[in-house]
């Protein structure tokens, strides 16, 4: 017979929440701790993302997903298909500026974009545009950082200026009408032109030199199979490549990363309410049993305990979103504005609400609270009504025990710990994982840091070149970084070493063992025409098919060597005996050239020439001479090159500087290329510049996710401190018990500050292993870009002191407030 | 004649309960002799434990004085307090408060362990065997009955040869003869080890047997029975 006692059982469970208060309260802290972790956590995680996203969109110049080099008709075809393809935009190379009246050593291209690239890929990486995109045959669209590096800042729109470029059909000048101005992320040295100027050019999309054509796939995620299946669907040419961007090549590992981020969130939540749910709900067997005693069937017990859970559960969840929606959704933007981060000049994009968030947290955080008390619950509805009113939460089993050794306080700890392993593991394992996901986070937002992405060869601060080596007249060519510029910069203060790369024109002589077999793969990859249409050529008129000698010193060869697969002898490649080739793309493996021997002949005298064995290959495009297009780019030592060339240049310099990122050291630099005539003439890469645009591209990517580690480290302090009330206050009787036989506040300190550090010495050792494991996966998983894997000591350190600190000062600090205004007599009976 | 080892001089304790003021004890001159044993008696809610509470620097008075071994304990803090009780007083409750997770041998020796003693291994397997627990040394509290479980309390509240043991109706949770049985126990350990010996009962038997009978009624002693001998 149903028997309608609903509201009664509804009433009782209230009624004992509000007598337990204490243990209502730390109950519900736990399930609010919790959904406010994952509330938050996960709001801000998906800002994270979005934000990062945008930062891979300026780093890449537009919102695409793969790029092919060279587009056939056929190709357009069967991507224009492809139903997985949602735009396809290209870019035509139509030529190369070569000088204006203000700069003779123009670094620009002239492209034509069509409009799904304009208006669609590379529209998220602008800022702004002004006027039209070019209709007309010399109209260019421009940035005001082209115009300057181009000596025609005065310039804008509406205005003309001659420009001398090469296309295909060779060099022209003409008069080019500035009819728009850009900004924004991306290539900026670029000027784009017409349709019309592109089919004028002699350019063909279809040629890997010229075309561009950017993919932007429907999916967010695309496996490889599925990346290797689109490229084999396109029976790409030699020349021709589709390279999809790190991101969304490494897309599947990457979204697997997110997913085990979050399921380690997701199980630090758990844990963090399970144990206290635990503790709790056992603590209160006995005031189950009591009701046994009056009557109470075990199905009513259950049922009061499922109304207590949900009471308690739906407080907390509600609780902890609200708290999780406020520092999400409020505090941290505002946090944020504070700081005066800003996206590229904008604010940056607000944290949004997922709906996916808000269910997952109640789903979890019900979830746990079903687990954590169903333990229990089975318990206190089984046990006899004797039975639970004499239960206790110790562990059971063992009637005897051997006596221990060492002294009292060790032993006290000792037991305490290993009485109940699985209370105690939970709580050290809850510690480690909020501490895995923090080491986790700030691991994965020093792998994004400005400083770890931007990484120049050999870690130079600023790389110095000469630009005149790219003019086609050899006379016109200029030794600017003199000998003397090199001792000024070497002195200069702030600087720790600089390192001059030397080159000097050469030919290679053909013949049948080396050259000739380098040169039929080099016209097969990179030449429009056959190799034997040139053939005869080549062997009449070597000089015009130049090659580069680079000479480099002591510490860029072991830098470079470094990278071979197999080293090469140093004191045979510093004595001149050997050479390393830079491979050039081309389809050579370092066993078919090495050991074979490269002739080198100075470019205008036949007569000086030396042979240099091959040692091994490189793909290391620093060293590739200034001009591309040199058929062969054979690096020897220094010692080597300058006694072989009657005529070199110091191509380019790399410095370092005592301090990296000195940009006191860098004006210094600067300014005494600007003291020389032909200062137009130098090119910078500058470490400090790289940086700074890669910050202002990532916007507040590394902000939110800073947010998210002290969230992290907030929640998880907040956590233990949580736990250990709930320790705490279900120990105080045992506590005042050991007071009343004479143990003293002192000892008591002792006693609960050791259980403290062995607590935290178990979770850091559980972090410094699993975590650091966990946190290695999801690292790698991530991490497109290939940057080594390195923990940050310092928030590393940090939060493992801030642990060790929590663990010292918390537990004694509880229960000396625990025992507050009390007095032992009182503590002994209410814990009863 | 023996010494006062206990005096304690207009002792109140005065609780609040709600609005109401509950006078737990309401002027109380009481004194014991060493070696002496006293048994309370009284009704629920009388006073009887809060007066021994007050002995053994478990409560602190309203007002009044209490003087243990010629200490008062009113000028002592929570640290001083501890080491009193550990060094002068052992406790035996009715409910025994003896640590789950020791054994019987570590419940009995911990007040000597906390207070940086060396242990009189001796002594301490006399007490078991006087006590009737040699066998028992290794079991855990859950596993004893409740007997075994108040003979172990004694022991601790012994063992660490202090002046004076405070037994609060440690026969309350015991039958009649393990009860009669404890008592004897206790009783004998206390002349053996000359401790004084200050004992709670509901049961007039056990009272009658010791050497002097106070009997407390709303916070007030009202008369005394037996004499010193």
């Amino acid at each position: 017979m149903k028997n309608e006692n609903g509201t009664v059982i509804r009433k009782m469970a209230l009624r004992s929440l509000k007598s337990g208060r204490r243990r209502s309260i730390i109950m519900v802290s736990a399930v609010f701790l919790s959904a406010f972790l994952l509330f938050s956590i996960l709001t801000v995680g998906v800002t994270y993302f979005k934000t990062q996203k945008i930062q891979n969109i300026r780093l890449n110049g537009g919102d695409f997903d793969a790029v092919l080099y060279g587009l056939t008709e056929k190709q357009r075809e069967i991507l224009g298909e492809d139903s997985d393809v949602e735009a396809l935009g290209t870019v035509a190379v139509a030529g190369y500026a070569i000088a204006t009246e203000a700069d003779r050593t123009l670094n620009a291209g002239l492209c034509w974009a069509d409009p799904v690239y304009w208006n669609r890929i590379m529209e998220p990486a602008r800022e702004r545009v002004r006027g039209e995109y070019p209709q007309d045959l010399y109209d260019v669209m421009v940035t005001e950082e082209l115009l300057e590096s181009c000596g025609l800042s005065d310039l804008g729109i509406g205005d003309s200026f001659p420009m001398e470029y090469g296309d295909a059909e060779g060099t022209h000048t003409a008069d080019f009408y500035i009819c728009g101005i850009w900004d924004g992320y991306g290539d900026r040295q670029v000027f784009y032109v017409s349709e019309a100027f592109y089919r004028q050019s002699g350019h063909q999309l279809s040629d890997v030199t010229s075309g561009r054509c950017f993919l932007d796939f429907r999916q967010n995620v695309m496996s490889s199979e599925k990346q290797d299946e689109i490229r084999g669907s396109l029976n790409l040419g030699k020349q021709q490549s589709l390279i999809f961007t790190g991101d969304y090549a490494a897309s599947v590992s990457i979204l697997a990363g997110v997913c085990g981020l979050i399921l380690i969130t997701c199980f630090c939540a758990y844990l963090l309410i399970y144990n206290i749910w635990y503790i709790s709900v056992s603590g209160s067997v006995r005031y189950y049993g009591l009701l046994q005693t009056v009557g109470m069937t075990g199905r009513q017990i259950r049922k009061l305990m499922g109304c207590q859970m949900l009471f308690i559960g739906a407080a907390g969840t509600a609780a902890g979103i609200a708290a999780g929606s406020a520092v999400s959704f409020l505090l941290m933007p505002r946090i944020l504005h504070f700081l005066g981060i800003r996206a590229g000049g904008e604010e940056m994009p607000g944290i949004s609400f997922h709906p996916v968030v808000f269910f997952l947290t109640i789903l979890l955080v019900s979830f746990t609270i079903w687990a954590g008390g169903r333990k229990p619950v089975k318990m206190a509805a089984s046990v006899s009504p004797v039975e639970a009113l004499g239960w206790r939460t110790s562990a059971g089993g063992k009637n005897f025990r051997k006596t221990g050794r060492g002294g009292v306080l060790t032993k006290m700890v000792r037991l305490q710990l290993t009485k109940d392993r699985k209370k105690t593991a939970v709580v050290v394992m809850s510690l480690a994982v909020s501490l895995s996901v923090f080491l986790c986070v700030v691991t994965l937002l020093e792998s994004q840091a400005a400083r770890t992405i931007v990484s120049n060869y050999m870690d130079f601060d600023l790389v110095i070149s000469n630009d005149t080596l790219r003019l086609e007249e050899r006379q016109e060519r200029e030794q600017l970084i003199s000998e003397e510029m090199l001792s000024e910069m070497e002195a200069a203060k702030g600087v720790r070493e600089i390192h001059p790369v030397f080159c000097s024109e050469i030919t290679v002589p053909r013949e049948p063992e080396f050259s000739d077999v380098w040169m039929r793969e080099f016209y097969d990859m990179w030449m429009t025409v056959p190799y034997e249409e040139d053939l005869a050529e080549y062997q009449e008129h070597p000089e015009n098919f130049p090659s580069m000698l680079v000479g480099i010193d002591e510490a860029s060869f072991r830098c470079l060597n470094s990278t071979l697969e197999n080293p090469a002898d140093e004191e045979a490649f510093l004595s001149g005996e050997t050479c390393i080739l830079y491979r050039d793309s081309l389809d050579f493996s370092e066993e078919d050239v090495r050991g074979k021997r490269v002739t080198a002949v100075s470019y205008g005298n036949p007569e000086n020439a030396e042979t240099f064995r091959i040692a091994g290959l490189t793909d290391e495009n620093y060293y590739t001479g200034p001009l591309s297009g040199y058929h062969l780019t054979v690096i020897v030592s220094e010692r080597a090159l300058k006694a072989f060339a009657e005529e070199f240049f110091v191509s380019k310099v790399g410095i370092r500087y005592e301090q990296e990122y000195d940009s006191r050291t860098e004006e210094r630099l600067i300014s005494l290329i600007d003291e020389s005539p032909y200062a137009a003439d130098f090119s910078l890469e500058s470490k400090i510049g790289e940086m700074k645009s890669v910050e202002e591209a990532q916007g507040g990517m590394m902000e939110t996710g800073i947010g998210i580690a002290v969230l992290l480290a907030l929640i998880g302090i907040l956590n233990y401190i949580n736990t250990v009330i709930g320790s705490l206050t279900e120990r105080q009787r045992e506590l005042a018990v050991l007071e009343s036989i004479g143990m003293t506040g002192g000892q008591m300190k002792r006693m609960l500050i050791t259980e403290g550090i062995s607590i935290a010495a178990g979770a850091l050792i559980l972090t410094a292993t699993a975590g650091t494991a966990v946190t290695y996966w999801l690292y790698q998983a991530m991490n497109y870009r290939g940057i080594p894997f390195s923990i940050p000591v310092l928030p590393a350190a940090v939060a493992a002191g801030i642990v060790l600190l929590i663990c010292i000062l918390i537990p004694p600090a509880v229960g000396r407030r625990l025992g507050k205004g009390q007095e032992l007599t009182e503590r002994i009976r209410r814990a009863e | 004649m023996k010494p006062w080892i206990v005096q304690t001089k207009s002792l109140k304790k005065y609780y609040r309960l709600g609005e109401n003021t509950v006078k737990a004890l309401d002027g109380v001159d009481f004194s014991v002799r060493e070696e002496e044993f006293v048994s309370i008696i009284g009704k629920s809610g009388s006073g009887k434990s809060t007066l021994l509470h007050m002995i053994g620097g478990l409560d602190t008075p309203t007002e009044g004085e209490v003087i243990v071994d010629g200490r008062n304990l009113a000028g002592m803090n929570r640290e001083e307090l501890a080491v009193f009780r550990r060094r002068k007083v052992g406790f035996v409750f009715q409910t025994y408060n003896l640590v789950p997770d020791l054994n019987v041998y570590e419940n009995v020796v911990l007040p000597v362990e906390l207070d940086g003693a060396r242990i009189d291994r001796k002594f301490v397997d006399h007490i078991l065997e006087v006590l009737r627990l040699t066998e028992k040394r290794e079991a855990l509290p859950h596993a004893l009955s409740g007997g075994q479980q108040q003979r172990t309390a004694i022991a601790r509240a012994i063992a660490s040869k202090p002046a004076i043991v405070l037994a609060d109706e440690p026969t309350g949770n015991l039958d009649s003869g393990t009860g009669h049985d404890v008592i004897g126990l206790l009783k004998t350990a206390a002349k053996e080890f000359r401790q004084t010996l200050v004992l709670i009962t509901h049961d007039n038997d056990i009272a009658q047997t010791a050497d002097r009978i106070v009997r407390i009624e709303d916070g007030k002693i009202l008369q005394r029975e037996g004499q010193w001998s």
